[in-house]
């Protein structure tokens, strides 16, 4: 997620604030875990992202989320 | 209090992306073309009739290459900001893979040439997207087509 976060920073998340598009969040991945990324398309009830950094990949922007898989909208980096 | 972790599972995939395998691919369907026009093969001849499978199935499976290898850098390393950077990138995908298709079918030198033209256009776009220069050059093999090459300092 560089340049927005990097490895070893640590962020604040909430789940009481409205989740719009560009925001970034941390989400539960059936597949891959616990994982932070931007929102690029939100509809009822998917979701799909992005990585900040465009020199990396990663399959868990080539598909759609439930929203409900949405821990928190990132509100910090500490 | 316990933080979890949050990864941005960011793949390590190989990230080895390199358009040279497609390139060297198209230009090998050209001079397979080149091989069984030079050799004059006489098919009443078994070894003929024989070497003459053998060079048809490499051709078809540097068609089968070209195609594969686009796809693959095509759907794994293009991702939004490319498309949206280039977006004639599909269009050039396709007729990559129609193109490779006539190549496959025939043994036309003009179908083979537009091929290698085509992957010419899909790894300048490749390079550009990462910022790197490019030259077209004649191939140091045969059949000396021209190709396009980084400026990797």
């Amino acid at each position: 997620m560089l340049p927005s976060l990097e490895g070893g920073d640590v962020v604040m998340t909430s789940n009481l604030v409205e989740i719009k598009k560009n925001d970034i969040v941390v989400l539960n991945d059936a597949s891959y875990g616990i994982v932070v990324k931007r929102i690029t398309t939100l509809e009822d009830d998917y979701f799909k992202v992005k990585s900040d950094n465009l020199k990396t990949d990663s399959p868990v922007c080539a598909k759609s989320h439930l929203k409900k898989n949405i821990i928190g909208k990132v509100i910090s980096v500490l | 209090m316990k933080i979890e972790e949050a990864l941005a599972h960011c793949d390590i995939p190989c990230k080895i992306y390199d358009p040279i395998v497609i390139q060297i691919a198209a230009l090998t369907v050209v001079r397979i073309i080149d091989i069984i026009e030079e050799k004059k093969l006489d098919l009443s001849k078994s070894e003929d009739s024989a070497e003459l499978a053998r060079l048809t199935l490499e051709k078809e499976n540097q068609a089968r290459i070209v195609k594969d290898e686009t796809r693959i850098i095509w759907g794994d390393y293009f991702k939004d900001p490319q498309i949206e950077a280039f977006p004639d990138i599909h269009s050039i995908v396709h007729s990559i893979m129609l193109q490779g298709s006539k190549c496959k079918q025939s043994l036309s030198r003009e179908n083979a040439e537009k091929l290698v033209s085509l992957v010419n256009e899909f790894s300048e776009i490749f390079w550009k997207t990462k910022d790197v220069e490019t030259s077209r050059v004649t191939a140091p093999y045969p059949p000396a087509l021209e190709m396009v090459v980084p400026n990797l300092s």
